[in-house]
């Protein structure tokens, strides 16, 4: 068996999901400012939706229906409990607590309605090869196409459509954004669908690889949120080579160092960066930076 | 000058008689009650208000968020267990060695992160308080590991303990109002506002943020060592990362005010958190929802006042123009368009104003 | 003006949280203030009160609910006896909100502020450890019902225990690798307070039984990647894989990594691969995987615990016993039993009382098994204990009794005193 296979197969599995993950959270913090404190919930409840709620006998339309319903979710979210106290005077880590909140709520009924066992969700795409001795899923490869399809489609998006050129302008500056007769209320709500369908993407095609629980929001929450710094907050292709970052050194660390220690070098590796590079690798959110003490 | 701000003091001395009226009612009317368990409730609160006054000083004046306040509260209760058990030290001078820690660590992080801003910075010392967390599993020669060590000599459940930490968290208090008014405390209120202002008109912006975290974690680690000499057993588990999200959570519930800001912000907490622990399976779901519906509702915290010029207006969305955007699409062009579209309708707009920096 | 009223509010609110946080202390010692007379020998009438510190709340209520109907059918019982010395038993709960120790203590402090008797409970080792630390304080004697961690009363007069303690089940765990011919092993645990300790215990006892330790991962739960534990385990060389203490989430995930990265080896441990949701989570996995055996000790499987389990879930609905069941309402028996030769008072008279009570029979363990409290030993469950193995079968996707193999864990097997 030669653990390098299964090291880099399973970091790009687990990397590809992280960097997804942190495109989400990109997603929303170039529109807004705000951290969504919550983004490792919605992904384990677009999971739950399709594994504990079968709305039908098919995987796929199961995922689909999913991804719709944890996108409207996220929409919904930002309209109700976000746009208010933006409006009056929140700061932005007031913002970032109030995801918090949500978070909590989406956990607690998720543990009211499905309980806190964990659950196996059925892959889209059954089965595996051997490299080497590593079992390789193929359902881990129809994450990979579909994290590219994303990207790839998103990209398109933001540089052909309207909708698309004024999320930009709004990241820009919100202000002026506004005085130019953008309607930042609606935008920052497709932002907020956009984010939350990426996230359910993430819950239905990978947690088939490792179980679903809910009790393991906050553990897939910080991961991500380390490799959307470590890439470069507000840089989309940051996020998802920071999540693939985050994967590969933890893993391989863990692998060829001392395997006990792997959530603190994440940890660590997050302190790190916001110590010396806090732009990421990319050399962003400099908006978030003042002079060094 | 010198004589205004002593006038202030003076002043400000009206809030002070207020808190030790209000801390000794509590002590009192614990006392009189008599039972253990009302002492060690009133005990956690002071424990409390006295996190939430710590920071306040980082976040209320100097507006750096900190997620690592619990973190440093365990450091200064090691720091004093540890002290008591190798030198059987008597509590002040343990109390003195968890302030210099407290102080010291401010400094040792306060460096590193010091070009963080806001919530960026509140992640940066999530970081710290995680890693702080499995330091103290993992350092089992200087902590006990997970499975925590015995207090020498505490005194679970002692009236004057009691009242010692509701006189010392009255007197942060108290401090923090008196500090607010001084010279000090103005300069530092002035960074708040606009760093970059401050630091054109000569105040050592780096130095006060600097000694703000110092303060702010050199009170929390004094907690610390209070927190052992009732606690009688401490462990890890005391000091996870879920507390210091509760006492920011208690901060910013507070709202504007350094005094009552604190104190309505520990006191709405406790209560929240107590009064849900009632109904099994529901507490979190209520707390998490408490959480949405108050910072929500009241963004400003309970303390905090919306003064109607500062409210943010949108302004006036300009109709689409009918042929304009097409020509020119560049999200400049768009823009551009739109805005010689609505002047030529002759919209009246108002004017945008910018959201100020409320924290 | 307007800054002079805003201020008026918090200072109402906060005057009206302290004096909310105040009402509810006192509304809630209120309850049981008229009943607070039975530390001196009790009066004739008057009931004798038994604490339970319970995690009602927190991370894991359904364990506290188990815990308060399996007290209140003790009590039933003990009452329905003629309680003791003619005096009625009453219960009184109180909730360790179940994760922080502060709680704990919180919980601790208020039943000893309540008069009681004794207390029973908290059934984490370190809960466990923060309520001796009170009752060696308060000098109110204190059962403990679950926590396995070695040596915990060691030393602390007012402390007894009737649970298996790690040293003992390490014995069933060391036996059976033994028998599979498991040598060299591997333990994996996360790295929650009992999980280390459980390990650390584990590593020091493996030479006693000639079994080597090839690794020992570890992780924080909740996991979501355990690749390197699980690539380290490959490397190790180990026979078998030990699971220690590991959530379900923990092992449906530690499974799974295990069959994708080809490291088919055989799991096994004391419940942990057979917690509630994870057979049917990681089935797959587990008909993958050469062997999976859970090894669980008689205190749920032997037909006198099964007996009282489906007579619990008859007189309280609780069809889930929590962790440790028939250990608590031994708890409870051992109570009656020693407050019956003090007539019902607490303290230093009931730490004599205990100590001079002998073999006392449990229901937990089966046939034979009994508490022997001494003045230098306070903890353990003796006699015979058998564990039943059971095997994961890949057709039925279950668990079955594995008849060829049963461990005897003999008494002294690393027991104290």
């Amino acid at each position: 068996m030669n653990e390098l296979t299964g090291a880099v197969a399973s970091s790009l599995f687990y990397g590809t999901a992280l960097g997804l993950m942190a495109l989400a959270f990109t997603i929303i913090y170039t529109v807004s400012q705000v951290f969504n404190f919550a983004v490792g919930q919605f992904m384990i409840l677009a999971a739950l939706l399709t594994t504990a709620v079968r709305f039908t006998g098919s995987a796929v339309v199961n995922d689909l229906i999913a991804i719709a319903l944890v996108a409207a979710m996220g929409s919904a979210t930002y309209l109700v409990a976000l746009r208010w106290p933006e409006r009056h005077g929140a700061s932005p880590l007031t913002l970032v607590i109030i995801t918090f909140g949500i978070g909590i709520v989406i956990e607690q009924v998720a543990i009211l309605a499905w309980g806190s066992y964990p659950l196996s969700e059925a892959p889209v795409l059954g089965g595996h090869f051997v490299l080497n001795g590593t079992y390789v899923p193929y359902q881990g490869l129809l994450l990979i196409a579909a994290a590219a399809v994303t990207v790839t489609g998103l990209g398109l998006l933001q540089r052909h459509t309207v909708v698309g050129k004024q999320l930009i302008a709004l990241g820009g500056n919100r202000a002026t954004a506004r005085y130019y007769g953008i309607n930042d209320r609606t935008l920052v709500a497709v932002a907020w669908t956009t984010s939350c369908a990426v996230l359910a993407i993430v819950g239905t095609l990978y947690l088939p690889l490792t179980g679903v629980a809910i009790t393991t929001d906050l553990s897939y929450g910080v991961a991500a949120f380390a490799a959307a710094v470590i890439g470069g907050l507000g840089n989309p292709a940051g996020a998802l080579f920071g999540g693939l970052i985050v994967a590969f050194v933890t893993n391989l660390t863990g692998v060829y160092v001392n395997p006990n220690l792997t959530d603190l070098l994440t940890f660590a590796m997050l302190f790190a960066f916001l110590v010396f590079r806090p732009g990421g690798l990319t050399g962003r959110s400099i908006e978030l930076l003042g002079p060094r003490a | 000058m010198a004589a205004w701000i002593a006038r202030a003091h003076v002043r400000a001395a009206r809030t002070d008689l207020a808190m030790v009226v209000v801390f000794a009612a509590v002590v009192i009317f614990t006392a009189a009650h008599g039972s253990d368990f009302a002492t060690t409730t009133t005990i956690n609160f002071g424990l409390f208000t006295l996190l939430t006054a710590s920071l306040q000083i980082m976040l209320g004046f100097s507006n750096q968020a900190s997620l690592t306040q619990v973190g440093i509260y365990g450091v200064g209760a090691y720091v004093a267990v540890y002290v008591e058990t190798e030198t059987g030290v008597a509590m002040p001078v343990a109390l003195l060695a968890s302030l210099a820690a407290g102080a010291a660590a401010g400094l040792l992080l306060a460096l590193p992160l010091s070009r963080l801003r806001e919530h960026i910075l509140a992640m940066g010392t999530l970081a710290v308080q995680v890693i702080l967390s499995e330091a103290f599993v993992h350092l089992t020669s200087l902590t006990g590991g997970v499975n925590g060590e015995a207090v020498p000599d505490a005194l679970i459940d002692s009236v004057p303990v009691m009242a010692t930490i509701c006189a010392c968290a009255a007197g942060v208090i108290i401090g923090l109002n008196h500090f607010r008014i001084s010279r000090v405390g103005r300069r530092i209120l002035a960074v708040k506002a606009d760093e970059t202002m401050a630091a054109s008109i000569g105040i050592n912006v780096r130095w006060l943020r600097l000694m703000a975290v110092a303060v702010s974690f050199a009170v929390a680690a004094g907690a610390g060592c209070l927190f052992t000499e009732t606690a009688g057993f401490i462990s890890p588990d005391d000091f996870t990362l879920t507390s210091s999200l509760a006492v920011l959570v208690a901060v910013i519930l507070g709202g504007r005010s350094v005094t009552w800001g604190t104190l309505a912000g520990a006191a709405a907490y406790s209560v929240l958190n107590a009064e849900t622990t009632s109904l099994p399976g529901l507490s979190d779901l209520l707390l998490g929802i408490m959480l949405v519906v108050v910072l929500g509702y009241l963004p400003s915290g309970l303390t905090g006042f919306r003064v109607p010029w500062q409210r943010v207006r949108l302004p006036y969305r300009a109709p689409r123009a009918s042929g304009a955007a097409d020509s020119d699409p560049t999200p400049q062009g768009t823009a551009a368009a739109a805005a010689v579209d609505a002047c030529a309708h002759k919209e009246p707009h108002t004017r945008p104003r910018i959201l100020p920096r409320k924290w | 003006m307007r800054r002079r009223h805003s201020r008026l509010v918090p200072v109402a609110i906060g005057l009206a949280a302290l004096a909310g946080v105040a009402a509810c202390s006192s509304s809630s010692s209120s309850s049981s203030a008229s009943a607070a007379a039975a530390t001196s020998a009790a009066a004739k009438g008057s009931p004798i009160l038994i604490g339970l510190a319970a995690p009602l709340t927190g991370s894991d209520p359904s364990e506290g609910t188990s815990e308060l109907a399996i007290a209140k059918y003790a009590v039933s019982v003990i009452n329905g006896k003629g309680g003791i010395d003619g005096h009625q038993v009453q219960l009184v709960v109180r909730d360790t909100g179940g994760v922080s120790p502060t709680g704990a203590v919180t919980a601790f402090e208020s039943l000893s502020s309540d008069k009681v008797a004794v207390v029973i409970g908290e059934y984490t080792s370190t809960n466990f450890q923060a309520g001796c630390t009170i009752a060696m304080a308060q000098h109110v004697v204190l059962i403990g019902h679950a926590s396995a961690t070695t040596g915990l009363t060691d030393g602390k007069t007012y402390c007894f225990r009737d649970a298996y303690q790690v040293s003992q089940s390490a014995g069933a765990m060391f036996e059976t690798a033994k028998t599979m011919g498991w040598n060299p092993i591997a333990i994996a645990a996360d790295t929650t307070s009992f999980g280390v300790s459980e390990s650390t215990e584990f590593e020091a006892l493996a030479a006693k039984y000639g079994i080597k330790i090839a690794a020992n991962v570890s992780w924080t739960s909740p996991a979501s990647s355990l690749t390197p534990q699980v690539l380290k385990l490959g490397q190790s060389g180990a026979k078998a894989v030990f699971i220690g203490s590991a959530s379900g989430p923990d092992v449906t995930l530690l499974a799974k990594t295990m069959v994708q990265n080809g490291v088919k080896l055989p799991i096994f441990g004391p419940g942990g691969v057979n917690a509630p949701g994870v057979p049917a989570a990681a089935g797959t996995a587990y008909s993958a995987l050469p062997g999976v055996y859970d090894i669980t000790s008689y205190d749920s499987q032997v037909a006198s615990a099964q007996a009282f389990m489906s007579l619990i879930s008859k007189e309280t609905g609780i069809t889930q016993g929590g962790e440790n069941p028939t250990q608590l309402y031994d708890a409870f028996m051992v109570a009656a039993a020693g407050l019956a030769k003090t007539n019902g008072q607490g303290g230093a008279a009931l730490v004599t009382a205990l100590q001079s009570l002998g073999q006392f029979p449990t229901m937990s363990g089966g046939p034979g098994t009994y508490v022997d409290y001494t003045p230098t030993q306070h903890s353990g469950l003796f006699g015979p204990h058998l564990y039943t193995i059971y095997k994961w079968d890949a057709t039925s996707s279950a668990f079955a009794v594995d008849s060829s193999l049963s461990t005897v864990a003999d008494e002294s097997s690393g027991v104290n005193g």
